[in-house]
């Protein structure tokens, strides 16, 4: 009997001991499986998290390209290199991330652009939210499209209205004009656009994003116009004018992009190539010729009511230029405001 | 009358020590069906949200047309992305069979869950499905159903196992359940 009874014991243990070993298997697998799961998710977020690093990185400096090696990130590491390449014969950023946490590791391939004002302009080579009045005969404003397509690829675009403003506030010498006169050309030569909103909603510039830019150059005062060295070797300088200022002529003229927060008044003698944008009215004296196109009332799409009148006087030339336009975008790369986003134009995420 | 009184001892606890072990026995059987199925469970969920993940985190890699998910329902998706990174974009499908498809199981709410790339025959394998739920949302967190507004995916899935632990007592299957938040950054 005693041994019938330590058989049954021992064989009693050995059973227990194959369940065991057994059932601890598949505790020690499903843990695994756990782990695994945890460690994936983990080693997502790290990856997540250095690229945001680096995309913030870059947001403040277009120019970073230092990158980041054996980072800590959550218990794991991750390296970040950042460099220059041409996808698709644009000038790009690639961001190329591995992470690692336990077991895991994953990697990512972000590739972006310098992100630039976006936009367009197809309402007018003028277009105001305001009242506009053109004194005398001289000068010309024409929605005829001067670039061809041996200025740029994107040159040569139909023609444009000469002038669009809301109804009935464009005058000649202070009276209403037909749309057939000398000094207006394009496809109309004046757009009537209905009401103050009805031509907002043809501006396809977000001004908030214009008011956010970062200036290459803030001019306070006439002298404060940067000098010819600005604008030479192909630049296009994003330029702010402060309010109040007098643009008198003297030593001015350039290209790029032109931004007046408040009302522009413009005199003298010279040659803009690019973009004017005006907060709320300008005015012009003497031989003012901007290549490119010009907007005023803008603050109106900030919510703010405009009511002041533009005015042109003397032999001013406001000529559409659609490559000098495309320019002027150009010129705000690396300045746009807010988030890494709009910094940055991401092209693709490879995670 | 001691020899009688020892021998019906040891019976007694002979008995009670066998009944003991097959008692422990049955249990320990019991739980390692129990154990298998959980564990065959889990690993076909880590192998689902794997290829989920994977694909779903690439909706919209290298489409340069606006629209990137052209089906989006309760129980699938349809979305374009260059899922192998060879430079051509695809068009990857994901949706519920029925559980018609699968009679040969006893458990009557597995599915299989298709995945097609492209024009390929649909692929899938059974892997316990037995829910998969998408809900869309859009940039400011609400739930969508404009295919253009999408910006963000809940994906949740249920996996039980085809077989259930005991079919005397109660019929009961190992089951698990998986929900995400993924936010595909080529749709931001």
């Amino acid at each position: 009997m005693g041994n019938f009874l330590l058989f049954l014991v021992f064989g009693a243990i050995f059973v227990f001991g194959t369940f065991s070993r057994s059932m601890n298997e598949k505790i020690d697998d499903s843990v695994d499986n756990a782990v695994e799961h945890f460690e994936r998710a983990t080693v997502r977020n790290i990856d997540n998290s250095v690229i945001a690093l680096g995309l913030r990185e870059l947001s403040d400096n277009v120019d970073w390209r230092a990158g980041f090696t054996d980072l800590d990130v959550d218990g794991g590491t991750a390296a970040l290199t950042v460099r220059d390449s041409v996808v698709g014969g644009d000038a790009t950023i690639v961001l190329l991330s591995t992470s690692t946490f336990g077991k895991e590791t994953t990697s990512s391939r972000v590739i972006l652009k310098v992100g630039v004002l976006s936009g367009s302009v197809k309402s007018a080579v003028i277009t105001t939210l305001e009242g506009f009045n053109k004194n005398g005969n001289s000068g010309k404003f024409s929605g005829i499209d001067a670039a061809t397509t041996s200025d740029c690829p994107e040159g040569g675009q139909p023609p444009l209205p000469g002038v669009t403003s809301p109804d009935g506030l464009v005058t000649k010498d202070g009276q209403p004009i037909d749309g057939t006169e000398d000094w207006l050309a394009g496809d109309p030569p004046y757009s009537a656009g209905g009401t103050q909103a009805d031509v907002a909603a043809q501006i396809d510039i977000d001004w908030k994003e214009v008011l956010a830019l970062t200036p290459d150059y803030v001019v306070n005062t006439a002298q404060d116009w940067p000098g010819p060295s600005a604008f030479s070797g192909g630049q296009w300088p994003v330029i702010f004018v402060g309010p109040g200022v007098k643009l008198n002529g003297s030593g001015m003229g350039g290209q790029g992009l032109l931004v007046a927060p408040q009302s522009l008044e413009m005199s003298g003698s010279w040659t803009w190539g690019g973009l004017v944008l005006v907060g709320d009215y300008f005015r012009t004296n003497g031989g003012i010729t901007i290549n490119g196109a010009l907007l005023s009332g803008l603050n109106y799409l900030l919510g703010q009511t405009v009511t002041g009148s533009n005015v042109a006087n003397g032999n001013v030339s406001i000529q559409y230029h659609s490559c000098n336009i495309l320019e002027s975008f150009e010129a705000t790369a690396g300045k746009v405001g807010g988030s890494w986003r709009k910094k940055l134009e991401l092209i693709s995420w490879w995670e | 009358m001691t020899s009688m009184l020892d021998i019906l001892g040891s019976f007694v606890i002979g008995g009670m020590v066998l009944l003991a072990v097959v008692t422990l026995n049955s249990g320990m059987t019991g739980s390692a069906v129990q154990m298998t199925m959980d564990l065959m469970v889990q690993e076909n969920m880590v192998e689902l949200t794997r290829e989920v993940e994977y694909d779903f985190h690439k909706i919209g890699y290298r489409v340069s047309n606006d629209t990137v998910i052209t089906l989006a329902d309760s129980t699938g998706i349809t979305f374009l992305a260059d899922i192998d990174d060879d430079g051509n974009v695809d068009f990857v499908r994901y949706y519920l069979g029925s559980p018609n498809e699968l009679t040969s199981t006893p458990n009557t709410e597995d599915r299989l869950l298709y995945r097609v790339v492209n024009s390929e025959t649909p692929k899938s394998s059974n892997m316990g499905v037995v829910a998969f739920d998408l809900k869309y949302y859009d940039a400011s967190g609400n739930e969508t159903s404009v295919l253009g507004d999408i910006r963000g995916i809940n994906v949740s899935l249920d996996v039980e196992s085809p077989f259930p632990y005991s079919d005397t007592t109660f019929v009961a299957y190992a089951g698990l359940h998986w929900e995400e938040y993924i936010v595909p950054m080529n749709i931001q």
